[in-house]
């Protein structure tokens, strides 16, 4: 494939190579010809003879070893491209300008099905896909037409393959116009692209999916908007209702009314009054759910202080020892944390009601080079066998007659810590207290 | 100040009638009008519909406004309230069953002077209805109509 080039060091030794020969033949002609008249020159034409004989021979062996020498190094080359070819990964189809194939590597005998001696001499169009087949050719008329006249001979495109099997692929092809051995072809390059489309194809899936459940999300969190919008406001107006007859069933009918009827309605009343309470906490816990963290700077010290003065305005008669570490200071949702806050101070408030002096305690600990933050009481505590239950809505450890709450406050609490990326967990003892810990 | 009136924008039966017992009780005898939606309210305030030709200066001494109404809600209520000078100053509360943030935030937006949420519980709804009597009905003193128009 290689053509050996005319370099004037090349021409120059063929010409002397030729040369060396006539040299010889002329001195052994003067000898034959002058010999028998001298003896001196006899001499020296025989000495030229012979030198030029050794030339001659010399320069045969030597034109004998330069051609093998150039031969064998043509032949390293051509085994050099050869497995340069054969090492592509891409298919590689060398072809005439009229597509039949002449070359092809180890990758296109593996991408088309076939062998090397089934390819070669077949047609380019016969591994292009059928409804392919006119445009390829097209393209290949454009791409020769525009090198012949001096144009990019480079032509890259996507395409689709036939292989032996039926099997259609997605390609990329580069095609380059060429000349080998003194004839234009073209070397055209095939890259297999059906892994990566199928990834393109994953990823659209993926993208897709995900739009789906974006939109799914956003629609069932307006959905919770809603709700929690008309919990807020038609579920509570029959409540009132109930509550409010009933009162004035106390009051307008009284005389007609014995100490069994009063106590009828006074339960009517608190179990009004108590679903009021847990449509609220509901609602709160709703609120948490869909609320977005506005995280800041945040006063834990400052928070538990007002959540603690708020406590004893509600419930002066109570004597409780609040103690809050000072300068708790930490990034998060400064509303949320609130809330966080007041429910687990008030229940602290809340279970210690029948110790004659009660302990509240809010600090900042550290577990393993992590701030653990902790609210501990001395109160009725709770047996660790159901610390599983404490933060699952609508869970409750305790007699609510004791202890009243509608078992939600946990669980907002949990959802505000797990929207900071934090956890919660507790320790206790039935009767000697209870210790929540968080971290942020 | 007896002879003003209040106008209470309720469309509950049940609310309206808890909400008359809460100012009975309270010994507030000012004359309660109901509009039972947010176009009644409207109709009653600026003299259409069925109010048509109604004296507009017997303004109400305050409007209690709940805020899910039917045809016309609570808050464009307020806001056409707020947007006409006759009725500009008039002191509205509003009184809903909600403590959204979105109604609050909306509310206070809007103009409102007060908003209050109707508790569950009667005993605290007739504390509402004292503190609402006694602030807006003796101790708020409200502009006339006439300064809202020239002030």
């Amino acid at each position: 494939m290689l053509a050996a080039t005319a370099t004037p060091a090349n021409v120059l030794r063929r010409s002397a190579l030729a040369f060396l020969p006539l040299a010889a033949l002329a001195c052994i002609v003067i000898y034959l010809v002058y010999a028998p008249e001298s003896s001196a020159s006899y001499g020296l034409a025989a000495a030229l003879a012979m030198l030029g004989l050794a030339a001659a021979s010399w320069a045969v062996l030597r034109r004998r070893s330069d051609r093998q020498a150039s031969e064998r190094a043509l032949a390293e080359s051509e085994a050099r491209f050869r497995a340069l070819v054969e090492s592509m990964p891409d298919a590689i189809v060398v072809s005439d300008l009229d597509g039949t194939i002449r070359v092809v590597n180890a990758a296109a005998e593996a991408m088309f099905g076939y062998t090397r001696g089934h390819l070669v001499g077949a047609s380019v169009g016969d591994l292009t896909a059928p409804e392919r087949r006119d445009i390829a050719m097209e393209n290949r008329r454009k791409l020769i037409e525009r090198t012949q006249a001096g144009g990019n001979p480079i032509d890259e495109r996507e395409s689709t393959t036939l292989s032996r099997d039926g099997r259609m692929s997605p390609v990329t092809i580069r095609q380059t116009v060429t000349v080998v051995d003194s004839r234009p072809m073209i070397i055209t390059t095939v890259r297999d692209i059906s892994e990566q489309r199928l990834a393109q194809q994953k990823i659209q899936e993926l993208n897709e999916r995900l739009q789906h459940d974006n939109a799914t999300l956003a629609a069932v969190n307006g959905e919770l908007e809603a709700f929690s919008y008309s919990v807020s406001h038609d579920l509570r107006t029959p409540l009132r209702a109930i509550d409010g007859f009933s009162q004035a069933l106390l009051e307008d009918c009284a005389d007609r009314l014995d100490d069994t009827g009063r106590a009828h309605l006074g339960r009517v009343r608190s179990a009004t009054q108590r679903m009021g309470l847990l449509i609220d906490d509901l609602l709160t816990l709703a609120r948490v759910t869909r609320a977005e963290l506005n995280v800041g700077d945040v006063d834990l010290s400052a928070l538990a202080g007002e959540v603690a003065r708020e406590l004893r305005e509600r419930d002066p008669a109570r004597d409780v020892e609040v103690s809050i570490a000072p300068d708790l200071a930490t990034r998060g949702d400064a509303r949320l944390m609130r809330v966080a806050l007041e429910n687990l101070l008030a229940n602290a408030w809340k279970f210690t009601g029948e110790r004659a002096s009660a302990h509240i305690e809010f600090g900042r600990g550290g577990v393993n080079g992590e701030a653990v933050y902790f609210v501990r009481d001395n109160g009725a505590g709770f047996d660790m066998a159901y610390a599983g239950k404490l933060f699952g809505a609508f869970q409750r450890l305790h007699d609510a007659n004791k202890f009243p709450g509608t078992g939600i406050g946990l669980a907002t609490v949990q959802r505000i810590i797990r929207k900071h990326g934090g956890r919660i967990w507790a320790e206790a003892e039935t009767g000697k207290g209870a210790t929540f810990f968080f971290t942020l | 100040m007896a002879t003003k009136s209040i106008l209470l924008v309720e469309d509950n039966p049940d609310d309206e009638a808890l909400t008359r017992r809460a100012f009975h009780k309270n010994n507030i005898a000012n004359e309660i009008i109901v509009a039972h939606d947010g176009v009644e309210a409207l109709d009653y305030l600026f003299g259409t519909g069925a109010y048509a030709g109604r004296d507009l200066r017997d303004l109400p001494q305050v409007v209690l406004l709940d805020l899910k109404l039917p045809r016309i809600d609570g808050l464009e209520v307020l806001r056409r309230i707020r947007a006409d000078p006759r009725t500009q100053l008039l002191p509205v509360v509003v009184l809903t069953s909600s403590k959204e943030e979105q109604d609050l935030v909306s509310s206070y937006r809007f103009g409102c002077n007060s908003y209050v949420r109707k508790p569950v519980n009667f005993d605290e709804f007739i504390e509402s209805a004292r503190q609402l009597g006694l602030y807006w009905l003796l101790i708020n003193e409200s502009p006339t109509v006439s300064e809202a128009r020239h002030g």
